[in-house]
Parts: C-alpha cells; sequence; structure tokens
C-alpha cells in the first residue's frame, strides 16, 4: 500500500468519524466504505462490523440489508464464524460454506442466501472491547491469499478509528435523565448570561425574565432559551425595571 | 441556598401559603423527587437536593427566584417537558 493511500484512508475515516452522530453510524459508514474499496474488482462482497463492548450492547454494522441477516443469525444462535473470531479474536476462513461441517445450525438457518466464502477477522481494540471484520461473497474460494491479505490490511488500518470512536462514543455513563438535564443547564446559563448583560441585571432577575417569557407564551423555558442565545429573540423585561 | 427568612412576618405568611400549594402540587404529580430536582437544575436552579427536598416537606424556605423555578418544573415535567 503506498502511503499516500494510506493517508487518505486516515483522512477518510477521520472525516466519518466527526460527521457521524453515534457509534452505530460510523459503524456503519465503515463498512460501507470497507465493502466499496474491497469490491475494487467488481466481485459481490458485504462487509459488516461487529463490537462488543463490555458493560454495553452489541453494536453491528453491515454494508448491506442480506448480511444484516447474516449477522442477527449469528447472534440469534450465539454461534458463527464472525462470532468465533470476535470472541476467540482470530481469524475463521470458510471457503465452502455448505460443505463445511464446523457450523450445524447457522448453516440450515442461511441456506437460502446463498453464501458461500466467509472470512472473519479480528480488529484491534481497546481492551474492554473486541471488534471484527466479516466478509461475505457468494462464490466459493473467493478469499484467495491477496485478498486475505487486503482484508487484514483493511482490519488492521481501521484498529486506531475504531480506538477512538470507542472513547468518542463511551456507553452513557449518565442516564438520559441527566444528560438532557446538563444539556438544558448549558443552555439556561448561557442565556441567562446573555440577559444580565443586555439588562445589566442580576442572575435571577434574569432567571426570572425566561420563566416569564414561557409562562406567557405557553413555551418551555429551554425553548426561550434557545431562541435567545440563537438571537432570534429577547425577552422583554417587565415596565420598571431598565435602569 | 438554604436561605435565611428575611422578609418581615407577613411575607412570612404569604411565603407558607405558596410553600405549602407547591408542596401540594408536587403530591398530586407523585414526581419522584430525584427526578424533579434534576429537571429543575436544568432550568437554572441553584438550590440542593436537601434543601429542596426540605422545602416540598414545608421545613424549610427558598429565595422566591427558586420557588418560581420549581413551580416552573413541574408545570414543564407535567406537561412532557422531559422529552
Amino acid at each position: 500500500m503506498a502511503g499516500n493511500s494510506a493517508l487518505t484512508t486516515a483522512n477518510e475515516y477521520q472525516d466519518l468519524l466527526l460527521d457521524s452522530p453515534g457509534f452505530p453510524e460510523f459503524l456503519l459508514g465503515l463498512a460501507t466504505i470497507t465493502a466499496s474499496r474491497l469490491r475494487g474488482d467488481g466481485s459481490p462482497l458485504e462487509c459488516s462490523i461487529t463490537v462488543e463492548r463490555d458493560g454495553a450492547p452489541s453494536t453491528v454494522a453491515c454494508s448491506s440489508e442480506e448480511g444484516h441477516k447474516l449477522d442477527e443469525t449469528q447472534y440469534a444462535l450465539d454461534a458463527g464464524p464472525c462470532l468465533t473470531a470476535l470472541r476467540g479474536q482470530r481469524t475463521v476462513l470458510v471457503n465452502d460454506f455448505p460443505n463445511d461441517d464446523r457450523w450445524g445450525q447457522y448453516l440450515d438457518l442461511i441456506a437460502e442466501d446463498d453464501v458461500h466464502s466467509v472470512l472473519a477477522v479480528p480488529i484491534v481494540t481497546a481492551p474492554a472491547s473486541k471488534a471484527a471484520l466479516n466478509c461475505y461473497a457468494r462464490t466459493m474460494h473467493a478469499f484467495d491469499p491477496a485478498v486475505v491479505v487486503l482484508i487484514y490490511y483493511h482490519a488492521a488500518s481501521m484498529s486506531r478509528i475504531l480506538r477512538l470512536a470507542l472513547r468518542l462514543h463511551a456507553p452513557e455513563v449518565f442516564p438520559d435523565g441527566l444528560r438532557a438535564a446538563l444539556k438544558s443547564r448549558a443552555l439556561v446559563d448561557a442565556a441567562v448570561s446573555l440577559v444580565m448583560l443586555q439588562t445589566r441585571g442580576g442572575r435571577d432577575d434574569a432567571l426570572g425574565l425566561l420563566q416569564i417569557a414561557a409562562t406567557s407564551s405557553n413555551r418551555r423555558v429551554q425553548e426561550i432559551a434557545r431562541e435567545i442565545v440563537d438571537g432570534g429573540s429577547f425577552p422583554v423585561p417587565p415596565m420598571g425595571r431598565q435602569r | 441556598m438554604n436561605a435565611d427568612w428575611t422578609g418581615g412576618p407577613d411575607q412570612l405568611l404569604e411565603a407558607d401559603e405558596q410553600r405549602r400549594d407547591v408542596a401540594r402540587r408536587f403530591r398530586n404529580t407523585q414526581l419522584p423527587m430525584m427526578k424533579l430536582w434534576t429537571y429543575y437544575y436544568g432550568l437554572g436552579g441553584d438550590a440542593d437536593e436537601m434543601s429542596f427536598d426540605a422545602y416540598l416537606n414545608e421545613a424549610l424556605h427558598l429565595p422566591a427566584s427558586q420557588v418560581g423555578l420549581i413551580a416552573t418544573a413541574m408545570r414543564e415535567l407535567c406537561e412532557g417537558g422531559d422529552r
């Protein structure tokens, strides 16, 4: 791999992380990018990325609906090539799925999906989490040594960005209510500061103005605060308060 | 925020009455105390949870500005304000 190509990939991963609102969206983007890269020669191939974190639900993202079903079936059975790769952190290669006797019941359930080759490789992440890149193809022996090397390369190249994403999107430390309260408080504090500056008044008066504005227009304090912060409107102080 | 009372006797009577009203409404809403405090904090409330609890149990007075925020928090939560 040329240095430039590695740099482009790293930049693309970073943009993806910055543009993704949450971890599942990021993972989906990563799976989609990887599938389109690996499909370079035109052969149909789907990718999924599976992440398990201590104390958080697993996240699975897949470049297609079909692949999504293959992953879900493994989770339903709690067994399959990708879960083996993920939990054992080792590579699993299946060249001829219908004639591979390692996967028993899983094979029966996915028989109609026409998947013949699977390659699942671990992705190195943080100690408290495990990840794997899974590739599915319809042809037998789809993953020759050259393709396997390429997939290894992709799995290795996403290790760093995945660790960053796991850190950025750590499982919620605060329950939803507390997070909402923190956001609301930050917004109200910002609005109060602006009102104080505008009226050269105290904090209590500014809070009072916000409440009066909310009550009189039958809206929530947060909405009034948002408008003030966005510069859209400003509650008029009651008569007699102006200096 | 555990304000000592500084108003006159008339204002104290009025504040008592207001507090009784807020406490009664709080009981009627059946909101968990912690949930109401958290929401009140989000609106800019400054009283600690213990003073807040004491106020709603009519054992302590809070400054009028905080009382207004408690009333607003109850109103918004009852309207589904914690969306």
